[in-house]
């Protein structure tokens, strides 16, 4: 019987913290709002005391807290090395990294930690994995836009490296998100889901099904994939709900199901939620 | 002197001659964002043939599999073009080439990937460049060129279009295998109320329109094909202005 899975999930507050321990979240990641990280509007922590407050409270519960310092900026890097040395030294877990001038920052000034490359890094190919291990990277979080047949080799790497998922039908960017410069500013429409026009014709960016992105999910298991990932959503309800359904669906992945009728379960499980979204949506 | 390049995709190639070709002192070929727009070494043939006597190709982010052919590819492209340059959006593919080749062949940071090494701290970013063999650093921001304060780092400049954010979910694919519909198509994308404005989609990328000439002070101006030869005329007479009005001024 394959090992369960584990489920990540972001928290912007001990709170939040709290929901997600008692709700059997196994990792836990923030961020600061004074250092860099990826999602606009999400919500974030305001001291490195409560980061460290946290840590404390995850580790009671025998649960790890990991911190996201996942975008590039200069002008904050020194300011970051140091956060970063306080909140290890303080008993954080890992770092969530995107900047190479920040691993490689932290890697002269010798802050031994558990190194996660950031899904926006674009670790694509077994090269780039062996380049950023070089970099002290212990675990990867993959691309939203690689599938698990081109990831078969990354998964089967020779260092021991870990792997992130998302529970893509939810969560993923029909574009290169590390990597886009549209004007989302966060909230529950994106720019990407808007409709444009093309001509006289309406233009969407349009991405696979529910379907395909669960199927993807079940092969990602199978090739290794260790820990599925719940992001920060600007609207905390929308990031319970997905939580939720990232529960169920990590439950029905341990029943050692054949691959058609795991899709099928979890296409019900879905359309719970669906309901349940859209309630959020007219009601927020 | 600042280096006048052309960037064209296989598709365009075609139907280039060797007078308009002889007009820029090196060609890009192949694409920074799209897998399926890498040249085939019947491409680089094609170039050769057509007198093109400084190559660089372009290459995207790349899963494995594709790497490695790529690899391969690379190494009978090196026997037709020795000089060859190599702009990568891949960091795994500047590991590996430097590993195969042992720093003998020139690199470039590709966009899109070079948006993220242009903001990253200016001291580590020269001292990447110099372990990693990497001579410049592509770009299309004119903002990023004018603030950035090294002096390590050498820029070519991409234009006149800018890069906004590309998919891996082709617009153009109908389902099946790439046949690259997408060629000699640039689409208008217009946003509809309440929202404003627009931006192009070319390939499997959204662009804005960078109107402005290239800044001053970039090592290789790098011109798209597809915006037509015509829009290269406008923005040089606008270059040759600008660069009156700042000769008078400093008089």
């Amino acid at each position: 019987m394959m090992r369960r899975m584990k489920l990540q999930v972001g928290v912007g507050s001990l709170e939040e913290l709290d929901y997600y321990l008692a709700e059997g979240a196994d990792e836990l990641y923030c961020g600061l709002y004074s250092i860099p990280n990826h999602v606009e509007g999400a919500r974030n922590f305001s001291t490195t005391a409560e980061v460290l407050a946290a840590t404390q409270r995850a580790h009671k519960a025998g649960r790890k807290l990991f911190f996201a310092a996942n975008e590039v900026h200069k002008e904050l890097l020194g300011r970051t090395v140091e956060t970063i040395k306080e909140l290890v030294a303080g008993g954080m877990d890992g770092v969530i990294i995107k900047d190479l001038a920040l691993l490689d920052a932290l890697k002269k000034k010798k802050v031994r930690t558990h190194y996660i490359l950031s899904t926006l890094s674009y670790c694509m190919n077994a090269e780039t994995l062996a380049f950023y291990v070089g970099y002290g990277v212990k675990r990867v979080a993959l691309p939203e836009q690689l599938g698990p047949e081109e990831a078969k080799e990354l998964l089967r790497n020779p260092y021991g490296v870990k792997a992130e998922v998302f529970l893509k039908h939810r969560e993923c960017c029909i574009n290169y998100n590390g990597l886009c410069f549209l004007d989302c500013h966060g909230g529950l429409t994106t720019f990407c889901k808007r409709p444009f026009r093309s001509g006289k014709a309406e233009y969407r960016m349009t991405g696979p099904g529910a379907a395909e992105r669960l199927a993807e999910l079940y092969d990602y298991r199978r090739l290794g994939a260790e820990v599925l990932k719940v992001g920060r959503s600007p609207v905390k309800e929308a990031s319970r709900l997905i939580f939720r359904e990232a529960r169920q669906v990590v439950e029905l992945l341990g029943l050692g199901l054949p691959r058609e009728e795991f899709v099928a379960r979890a296409l019900r499980v879905k359309k719970g939620f669906d309901a349940l979204h859209r309630y959020l949506g007219k009601n927020l | 002197m600042t280096e006048r390049a052309v960037s064209i995709t296989p598709p365009e190639l075609g139907a280039l001659s060797e007078k308009f070709l002889g007009g820029y002192d090196r060609v890009y070929l192949g694409s920074e964002f799209c897998q399926h727009l890498l040249p085939s070494l019947n491409d680089v043939r094609a170039l050769k043939d057509k007198g093109v006597k400084e190559l660089t190709v372009l290459t995207p982010l790349l899963p494995t599999a594709q790497l490695r052919s790529f690899l391969k590819l690379f190494g009978r492209i090196l026997k037709l073009y020795p000089r060859a340059e190599l702009s990568l959006g891949d960091l795994g593919l500047m590991r590996a080439v430097n590993r195969a080749y042992g720093g003998a062949v020139p690199l470039l940071l590709a966009r899109p990937v070079s948006a993220d090494f242009i903001r990253m701290d200016e001291a580590f970013l020269a001292r990447f460049f110099a372990e990693n063999n990497l001579r410049l650093l592509e770009t299309d921001e004119p903002d990023r060129v004018a603030a950035f304060k090294g002096r390590g780092i050498k820029f070519s400049f991409h234009y006149p279009f800018k890069y906004l954010s590309m998919t891996r979910l082709c617009p153009f694919v109908k389902g099946g295998a790439c046949s690259r519909a997408c060629a000699g198509k640039i689409l208008e994308i217009r946003q509809t109320a309440p929202y404003r404005g627009s931006f192009l989609l070319k390939n499997n990328t959204y662009f804005s329109e960078n109107s402005a000439p290239p800044p001053e002070g970039v090592a290789r101006t790098v011109f798209a094909l597809a915006a037509g030869p015509r829009k290269e005329k406008l923005l040089s007479f606008s270059a040759a202005a600008r660069s009156k009005k700042a000769g008078g001024a400093r008089r």
